[in-house]
Order: structure tokens, then C-alpha cells, then sequence
């Protein structure tokens, strides 16, 4: 066959093939699981206010118990300075009741060991750190911050503590290395280089918002999820969710923001379920300003985005 | 009736050519018809589809799909028989102006002596040229085309597959939206909105096909369900849409094919022969003009008449 005949016959054939992959297709489409009928109705509950009717009915019963512990024998007080990107020095003093916190831990426990339990711990912790989040709405509005301004406060607030390994028993302190091989010491709260190390935090390696508030240790996962929860409690009209990822030092979570205009573009996600796009912020360094276009990590791949709802 | 004549193609025209050529290029015209006449049974299926969903009446639904089907049909076959032309062709230089044939095969000389000629020995003499331009014919297949029209055709059909691919689609998986509808019916309150006026019918107007009443829910139920799988779906339509024009725009057997010389050869023949017969009949009908001595009035407030002599 010349190479002209190929052409059209070539074309034909493919033609043909395609409206018999499509016959077939329609035939066999139960049997490939090409469509999940979940889906739909699974997409309507995360965007829709059931979902929202659930979460206040939550928050609504855990204001109950709470309103039990007003004794103030039975609360941790912190009080938390820091200094946020644009030089201003911020000082934030609330309490969280000592049930709350026993009880973040012991929820923390039961969830699932995959990035999943993040939304567990960010609907559980909602009503323990109301004092905590309200302190940062007073700051907001006693200072007059734009929504900039706030998120900036915010972010610089989970970072200030010195960053702390936190580990699972898969993977425990004794066995850490930094980058300079140097093994962190053992001690579980936030010190200067150094880091500190806290061994066995089940079931994902992971401290909840609330136990990071209280003890101030946390690694990128801890740190981000602490700047999200208190965004999305906070209700400031934009995005925030969590995103987890590959960097040059191995796997890694980031607090994604999707916000108009952002400040910085260096990294950012595509949540391929709403179309929205998350821009990457470091919550483990100090001073990583949004402006600066957070520049920590050249490499940067197979992130996305995990829904916390 | 061959399947190729449903696009417009004349075999008439291709008697010179041999047997197996001839046999060829109908094959490929066959072929393309048959492709057409899919890709119009497609649509008329996927406009049947969206009028389902609209009107819940079958007989409404039947009606605007023919007519659409009809509508890509014609659509696709202009888009198809205006391509091809005779770009890289020694013809397009006498196809595009046809003063050069009559000038190079001396039609022009023989401007004074057709009169004297019956209309048989004329179309002989069209022939003749035509035969001779035949002779003539080489291709250039590196010719340059013109890619703003064929971006507008490519643009409208790939637009066009995208619509209808969606309505296949829904037809294939109808079973499994209408699972994820009543999924979605089952986890709205009975007060929302989309519970009452999307997923619930009409007592006089029952779903038929899909279970809802929103074109645009049926989209995200497809949509949702499918996931990455649309996307390959999407492309799999637009790759039987795309088919037919790479055909006709990058296969040599069509674009410089032997019926596409054939048909510029046949259409310059038939404007040779009657610019022969319109010199002959002018010739004619000019001598018959001054035989009749005509006398023409000096004022123009009367009409002109034969002269008297004549009539008399």
C-alpha cells in the first residue's frame, strides 16, 4: 500500500474503531466502573449547608460541656508574643479549658493515620480554642487589619515557635537526622537549634490544633493546620485549606490560601474538585512572609490539596 | 444511488480515468459519506438527548433531533466539498482564471469562425482543450493552504463535538446519573428547591430518560461521576468529528485526488463550450440584428420601429 492510500485508510480505520469503542464502552460501562454514582452526592455534601448543619450541631454540644469548665482552676492560661512580618509586636493571652485539652488528645487518638484526621481534629477543636480565636478577632479589629493584615498575623503566629519533630512510632526520635545529620534532642517542646523531638504522637504524627496551642511544639503538618483552623474560624471570607506534597527534604505539608490577588505565587495547587487554586505557605520558618514569595523549596511536586471541612 | 452522491459527488465526471482510480476515489468518497452520515445520526441522537431533558415529549424531542442532525449533515458537508480545492495544482492557474486556458489552447483565434460550426464540433473543441490541459496537470503537495479557514472549520465542529458529545454521554450513562440523582434526592430535605422543582416531575410531565429537570445537574452528575474518564470520552467524540477534515486537508488522495482534477477540469470544459457557443451565438444573433436594417428615431419620446421598407 502506497503511503497515500495509508492515509485514508489509516484515518477510516480509526474512525471505525473509535464508534466501536464507544458501542462497546456503552455496553461495558457498569462492568469498567468508569462512573462513581457517589460522587455527585458526595460533591453537594462538602459545598452544601448540610454539611455546615452537622458542624454546628457539633460545635452547639461541645458549647455545653464547656460551659462546665468556666472554673478557672480548670483551664491552661498562655499568653503568646511574637512579631509579626511588618515589625509590629502582637501579644495574645487566652485559655482553654483542661478538658478541652484531654479531650483533643483523646480524639486525636481515635482517628484515622492518614491526612484525613486533620479534619477531625479541625471540627473537634473548634469550641475549645473559641477564647483563643476570639483573642485574635479582638487583635483584627482593635488594630483595624485588613484581611492582608490578619492573615499575616495569623501565620506569623504559627510560626514563631522554634520548630519541633514530631514523630509516630513508625518512625521515632532516635532515628531522626537534619539535614547536617545532627539528631534532635529529646525533649518535646519548642527550643533553638537543636530542635526539639516529640516521640509517639499517634496515629499520624501530627499534634491537633488545640495541643498546639497549648504546647506550642509542631512540625509543617501541626504548624499549618493550627494557621488554617484559626483562619477558617476566624470566617474572614477567604480559603484556606491544607496541602500536603513532595519537597527536597521528602514529604511535606503547607498551609494553602486561595485568596484574589495573593501576595505570592511562588507555589500553588489547583483543587481539581472545585477549581480553586492554593497558594503555598511555609508555616515552619520564621518571618516567611507572604510577600516574599516564600522562596524555601525548588523542588515541588505531586501536591494537592486535602479538603478540610 | 451511490452512498457517495448523499455529499455531492458527481462520478459522472471521472469516465476518462481508469478503472481502478475511478473505483478508488468512489471508496474514499463512500467511506466519507458513511462517516458523515454518523457523525449526523451522532448529533441527531445527542440533540435528542438535550430535548428530552427539556421537553419531557418524545415527539418534540424526535423533531429537533432530525433537524439537527440534518443541520451537521449539511454543516459538515460544506464545510468538506468547499475544501477541497486546487491549491499545489498546475490547474488552479486556469481554474481561478479561465482567459489563460482559451489563450493558451487559442480559443481566441478562433473567435471569428465558431459561428460557422455546429454546437457538436464546438463542445469537440472544449474537449480537446480540456484533454489537452489533462495533459498538463502536476502537483506540488508542499502548497502552502490557507489556514485561517481551515482553523474556522476545525473551530466550529471540534465546538460543535464537544456539545454533542456531552448528550452521548448522558445517554450512555443515563442509568448511573439517574443512581447519583436519587442519591442526591435521598440527602435533600423535601423543602429545598432542587429536591422540589429539580428531581421531582411534573404529574402531567414524567421524566423520561434522565430524572431531573436542569440540564445543567445532569452535566455535573455526568461530570462528577465520570471524573478524568469525561476528558478521554470528550476526546474520543472529538476524534471522530476531527476525522473527516484531516481527510480531506491532509490525505494526497483527496486533497490533489483524481476527483478533484476531474471536477476543475469538468468546470472549466463547461465554461469553454459556452464561451464558444455565447461567440457563436453572438455572431449569429448580431448578423440576424443588421439583416433586420433597423432605423433608429432621433427622439426618445418614441419607440423604435422597424423601418418601413422592411415592413412593407
Amino acid at each position: 500500500m502506497t503511503r497515500e492510500k495509508k492515509y485514508f485508510n489509516v484515518s477510516q480505520l480509526l474512525f471505525w474503531a473509535l464508534i466501536v469503542l464507544l458501542i462497546v464502552l456503552s455496553f461495558l460501562k457498569s462492568d469498567l466502573g468508569l462512573f462513581n454514582e457517589n460522587e455527585l452526592s458526595r460533591r453537594h455534601a462538602e459545598a452544601d449547608s448540610l454539611n455546615k448543619i452537622a458542624l454546628q450541631e457539633q460545635e452547639e454540644q461541645e458549647e455545653e460541656e464547656n460551659a462546665q469548665d468556666n472554673d478557672p482552676e480548670n483551664t491552661i492560661k498562655r499568653t503568646w508574643k511574637w512579631e509579626s512580618f511588618d515589625g509590629k509586636i502582637y501579644t495574645l493571652s487566652f485559655s482553654i479549658p483542661k478538658k478541652a485539652y484531654e479531650s483533643a488528645r483523646q480524639n486525636r487518638l481515635k482517628l484515622p493515620a492518614d491526612p484525613n484526621c486533620w479534619t477531625g481534629m479541625f471540627r473537634h477543636d473548634r469550641s475549645g480554642l473559641k477564647d483563643m480565636v476570639e483573642g485574635y478577632r479582638n487583635i483584627i479589629e482593635e488594630q483595624k487589619l485588613d484581611y492582608r493584615q490578619a492573615m499575616q498575623m495569623v501565620v506569623s503566629s504559627a510560626q514563631n515557635f522554634d520548630y519541633t519533630y514530631i514523630t509516630w512510632a513508625k518512625d521515632p526520635c532516635r532515628d531522626i537526622r537534619d539535614a547536617n545529620g545532627e539528631k534532635p534532642s529529646q525533649d518535646c517542646k519548642p527550643k533553638p537549634y537543636p530542635y526539639g523531638c516529640c516521640d509517639n504522637v499517634e496515629p499520624f504524627a501530627v499534634y491537633s490544633p488545640l495541643e498546639y496551642a497549648v504546647n506550642g511544639a509542631g512540625d509543617c503538618d501541626t504548624k499549618s493546620l493550627f494557621a488554617m483552623s484559626i483562619l477558617k474560624y476566624l470566617n474572614m471570607g477567604f480559603d484556606a485549606e491544607m496541602l500536603m506534597g513532595e519537597v527536597e527534604a521528602g514529604h511535606h505539608a503547607m498551609l494553602g490560601i486561595c485568596v484574589p490577588n495573593p501576595p505570592f505565587r511562588k507555589h500553588s495547587v489547583r483543587d481539581m474538585r472545585t477549581g480553586k487554586r492554593y497558594y503555598a505557605w511555609e508555616c515552619t520558618q520564621r518571618n516567611n512572609a507572604a510577600e516574599l514569595g516564600a522562596p524555601v523549596w525548588q523542588i515541588f511536586k505531586n501536591w494537592e490539596v486535602v479538603p478540610i471541612r | 444511488m451511490r452512498l457517495s452522491d448523499q455529499i455531492g459527488i458527481d462520478s459522472d465526471i471521472m469516465q476518462k480515468l481508469s478503472a481502478d482510480v475511478v473505483k478508488r476515489q468512489i471508496f474514499i468518497y463512500n467511506g466519507i459519506s458513511l462517516m458523515l452520515l454518523v457523525i449526523g445520526l451522532i448529533s441527531a441522537v445527542s440533540a435528542t438527548v438535550y430535548s428530552l431533558i427539556l421537553f419531557h415529549s418524545w415527539l418534540i424531542a424526535l423533531g429537533v433531533g432530525i433537524f439537527i442532525g440534518a443541520v451537521v449533515f449539511n454543516l459538515y458537508r460544506l464545510f468538506l466539498m468547499t475544501g477541497l480545492d486546487l491549491k499545489g495544482s498546475t490547474l488552479e492557474h486556469y481554474h481561478i482564471k479561465h482567459e489563460n486556458h482559451y489563450r493558451e489552447h487559442n480559443l481566441y483565434a478562433l473567435d471569428g469562425k465558431v459561428y460557422q460550426h455546429a454546437d457538436e464540433v464546438l463542445k469537440g473543441w472544449a474537449v480537446t482543450a480540456k484533454d489537452k490541459l489533462r495533459s498538463k496537470i502536476s502537483i506540488n503537495p508542499a502548497a502552502p493552504r490557507n489556514l485561517f479557514t481551515i482553523f474556522v472549520r476545525v473551530f466550529v465542529m471540534a465546538l460543535l463535538a464537544v456539545i454533542f458529545a456531552n448528550g452521548l454521554e448522558i445517554l450512555m450513562f443515563s442509568q448511573q446519573i439517574n443512581m447519583a440523582l436519587s442519591d442526591l434526592k435521598q440527602v435533600l430535605p423535601p423543602e429545598d428547591w432542587t429536591y422540589k422543582y429539580i428531581l421531582t416531575p411534573d404529574p402531567d410531565e414524567p421524566f423520561i430518560l434522565i430524572n431531573a429537570n436542569s440540564l445543567l445537574l445532569t452535566f455535573d452528575a455526568l461530570a462528577s461521576g465520570l471524573g478524568k474518564w469525561k476528558l478521554w470520552m470528550d476526546i474520543m467524540v472529538l476524534a471522530i468529528y476531527m476525522i473527516p477534515l484531516m481527510v480531506i486537508y491532509r490525505s494526497m488522495e483527496v486533497r490533489h485526488g483524481a476527483y478533484v482534477q476531474e471536477l476543475a477540469l469538468h468546470e472549466i470544459n463547461k465554461t469553454t463550450y459556452h464561451y464558444l457557443i455565447t461567440q457563436k451565438y453572438c455572431h449569429v444573433i448580431d448578423t440576424e440584428i443588421k439583416a433586420m436594417k433597423l432605423q433608429f428615431r432621433k427622439y426618445g419620446n418614441h419607440t423604435n420601429n422597424i423601418a418601413e421598407t422592411t415592413s412593407a
